[in-house]
């Protein structure tokens, strides 16, 4: 009694305790018996002064209290020997199981009766009172390993609370074997395990998992080998094994089996519930870190473009004012301020899309375009760059609509017209073409300038990269840039040298099908 | 109630001091009015007290998003608002435009087109039956009689083409967003159907414009719709 009453009050439960039924049959058996012998022996002694219906009481009382702690069979052996014993030895005749009055049989019989009543009625609430207490020891051992693990902050935490609950409730060694990044089950076990798992018994592991189901001691796959493995599995996903090392030989009692199952199920549920919460957060962080970046960019392009804008409009302000016109050579000094300012925002605005394509920040809006609207607005939007060439546009009508990202293909076609219009003799002409090809839209600037030479050919694209003879005003960024758009959509880049001179870009989309309406409009009415 | 302003007023919604002396300067000297205000508060307010005709905002203010402040004036006021931010970004300006704005207009300016967006955006405050015809280059158009004509032709247009086109026309010089326009002329379940649109448009440009691979009158306004320049 008193054993129990400190375990249940003891919170971390004794695996001694999680066992008591009380004490193994056998010993419950040769209890009943030695203290019904033991008991006769003063009786016999005392018969003379008590008297036999006296001595019943005796023997009532101490199956009684035997009752309290053995079970109901070793009860049941108590009733009949100490009837038996009654009988023989204080029943006239004696010692003879012989009864001789009518009076004394019935005595008999309601003894019989009697004790077996009382001896029952107690097992019953002695079995009872134990459920109670196994219950309340299965709660506190759940409710422990429960408390342990939410406390936890991490997987690691969570997997060491794991260990200790398990093994304080069990008495067993513990090894927590967890999937690796790839989903497949680990050997390394966690360092927090207090057992080792051995080589040998890996296959025992790796078939709980496979399975399901568990393997290893006390089961039918792998039943040589020396610990019990169970598959830490909740609805979503697999976790891992659970090896349990019994310090016990028995295998473990169904009271036990059911805790185990029930500690399983938590800690793939812990586990579960330790996945979600990183996944959540490292979704937070990215989040987090696309936020700082776009306002990044923001302040960046708002701290530089502000006094842009102040510089641009008071230097405007200086031209076409009401006040004495400036004389020529102000008026280049204004035009030259101009000049710089609108190159520094050009450069502001190319760094700025550099920096939101290499931090991944740039988001494709894909949507079915009219390639000669594209390349209109790429050529009207370059219109002062290409002021001093001739330009010739070349887009059938009958292209139709593609899908792509109007803004960035544009952009791209427009950087390499600014690029053409830079590195070409004024007068000199330009050809835009658009056509489709093998399942590619071409979008090819070509020039009739110098060409490219060899050595700049393959570093045509690169970032900051100016040729040798590369006139000043450019950012060295125009053509990667263009680059960038148009791989981020799938595409390619070439450049190449004409025959005839000049050099020729080109913009490789795949042609992708601008909407499925489109087959019922041709794009020229 | 409010004293009247002889001359016409724009009210400045800028925290940058030095951005509003320079635009103070240049909207003085063309004959308006300025009214300043650092933040998107004191914004609010002067645009309640003051009732000006014009309203200039920036979208990075100190105290609240510029877009806020928009659809707060948007909810009283159809006073013509012009965006004028450094942000370039295509969704921003689509949301200011989808928000009640007239135009948007990104930092640094030429001071020239900042006053030219604005005259058409004051134009457009006018009521809308005053505007019932328009003329710019080859193309006069005529709402009340329906009538159509490019250099003095008539031109047939379809029933959505015609539609499409008084849409530009009601808005002349003013930045359509490709939402706007699906949902007035398609409806708000075609909202999606962008190809539609560009189809459309470039059977407008084949039967309105002198060039239509080189368009004058309806502009692309890349990422964001489309414009209708505006009329003489």
């Amino acid at each position: 009694m008193v054993n129990l009453a400190s375990a249940s009050e003891n919170l971390s439960p004794s695996p001694a305790a999680a066992e008591a039924h009380g004490l193994p049959v056998t010993t419950q058996y040769f209890l009943v018996a030695t203290t019904m012998v033991g008991i006769s022996l003063p009786a016999l002694l005392l018969h003379h002064w008590l008297g036999s219906r006296a001595i019943s009481l005796v023997y009532l009382l101490t199956v009684v209290v035997l009752a309290l702690f053995v079970g109901r069979g070793a009860t049941l052996l108590a009733v009949t020997l100490s009837a038996l014993l009654w009988d023989f030895f204080f029943l006239p005749p004696i010692p003879n199981l012989r009864i001789a009055s009518g009076e004394d049989l019935f005595t008999f019989a309601t003894y019989f009766v009697v004790a077996g009543v009382v001896g029952e009625l107690t097992a019953r609430i002695r079995a009872q009172e134990q459920t109670e207490r196994r219950r309340e020891r299965r709660a506190t051992a759940l409710y422990q390993l429960t408390r342990g693990m939410v406390g936890a902050a991490n997987r690691d935490e969570l997997v060491r609370a794991v260990v200790e609950q398990t093994a304080g409730a069990f008495e067993a060694e513990i090894a927590v074997l967890l999937t690796d990044a790839r989903g497949s089950l680990s050997f390394h076990a966690h360092p927090a395990g207090t057992y080792e798992v051995p080589g040998p018994e890996q296959p025992a592991a790796e078939a709980a998992f496979e399975s399901g189901q568990p393997a290893g001691r006390f089961t039918d796959q792998f039943p040589q080998a020396a610990a019990l493995y169970v598959p830490l599995v909740s609805a979503e996903v697999r976790h891992g094994v659970l090896a349990v090392h019994l310090g016990q030989p028995r295998e473990p009692s169904p009271g036990q089996q059911n805790l185990l199952q029930a500690f399983v199920h938590q800690i793939a549920l812990a586990l579960d519930r330790q996945r979600l919460r990183e996944e959540f957060d490292r979704a937070k962080s990215l989040a987090e870190s696309e936020r700082l970046g776009r306002t990044l960019l923001n302040s960046v392009s708002h701290e530089i473009r502000t006094p842009l804008a102040a510089i641009q409009s008071a230097t405007a302000n200086l031209t076409d004012g009401p006040d004495r016109p400036l004389s020529a050579s102000q008026q280049a000094m204004v035009g030259e301020i101009l000049e710089a300012t609108a190159r520094l925002n050009r450069l502001v605005g190319h760094v700025l899309d550099i920096s939101r394509l290499e931090s991944g920040h740039l988001q494709l809006r894909r949507e079915p375009c009219d390639v000669r609207d594209l390349v209109q607005v790429a050529v009207r939007e370059t219109r002062q760059e290409l002021a001093q060439h001739s330009l010739r546009v070349s887009v059938p009508a009958s292209l139709g609509l593609v899908s792509l990202d109007f803004v960035l293909t544009q952009q791209a076609l427009g950087n390499l017209l600014a690029n053409a219009a830079r590195h070409t003799p004024a007068g000199t002409a330009v050809e835009v073409t658009a056509r489709r090809e093998k399942g590619f839209l071409l979008l090819s600037v070509a020039d009739r300038g110098p060409g490219l030479p060899s050595a700049v050919l393959p570093r045509v694209f690169d970032k900051f990269y100016r040729g040798p003879q590369a006139p000043t005003g450019g950012t060295g960024l125009g053509l990667s840039l263009a680059k960038g758009f148009i791989e981020a959509q799938g595409g390619q880049v070439q450049a190449q040298n004409r025959t005839g001179g000049g050099a020729e870009f080109t913009l490789r989309l795949p042609w992708l099908a601008g909407d499925t309406s489109s087959a019922h409009f041709p794009i020229s009415p | 109630m409010t004293e009247s302003p002889t001359k016409e007023c724009v009210l400045l919604i800028e925290d940058e001091v030095q951005i509003r002396r320079l635009l103070r300067v240049s909207l003085e000297r063309v004959g308006y009015e300025v009214l300043e205000a650092a933040n998107g508060a004191a914004g609010l307010d002067e645009a309640a007290r003051r009732q000006p005709q014009a309203i200039l905002l920036d979208l990075g203010l100190p105290d609240m998003d510029g877009l806020i402040v928009l659809k707060r004036l948007r909810e009283w006021s159809q006073t013509p608002i012009l965006v004028v931010s450094v942000r370039d970004r295509d969704d921003e300006k689509i949301s200011a435009l989808d928000n009640g704005a007239n135009d948007y207009i990104t930092k640094p300016f030429s001071t020239g087109e900042l006053l030219a967006r604005l005259r058409v955006a004051r134009r457009s405050a006018q009521p809308a039956a005053a505007r019932t015809t328009y003329r710019s280059g080859p193309l006069e158009v005529d709402l009340t009689t329906r009538l159509v004509k490019v250099k003095g032709r008539l031109a047939r247009l379809t029933a959505t083409e015609y539609s499409l086109l008084v849409l530009f026309v009601r808005h002349a010089g003013k930045v359509l967003t490709h939402q706007q326009i699906l949902r007035e002329v398609w409806g708000p379940g075609d909202v999606g159907q962008i190809g539609y649109l560009r189809v459309y448009m470039a059977y407008l440009r084949e039967k309105l414009e002198a060039d239509p691979g080189n368009p004058e009158l309806f502009l692309t306004e890349p990422g964001i719709g489309y414009r209708l320049v505006a009329g003489d």
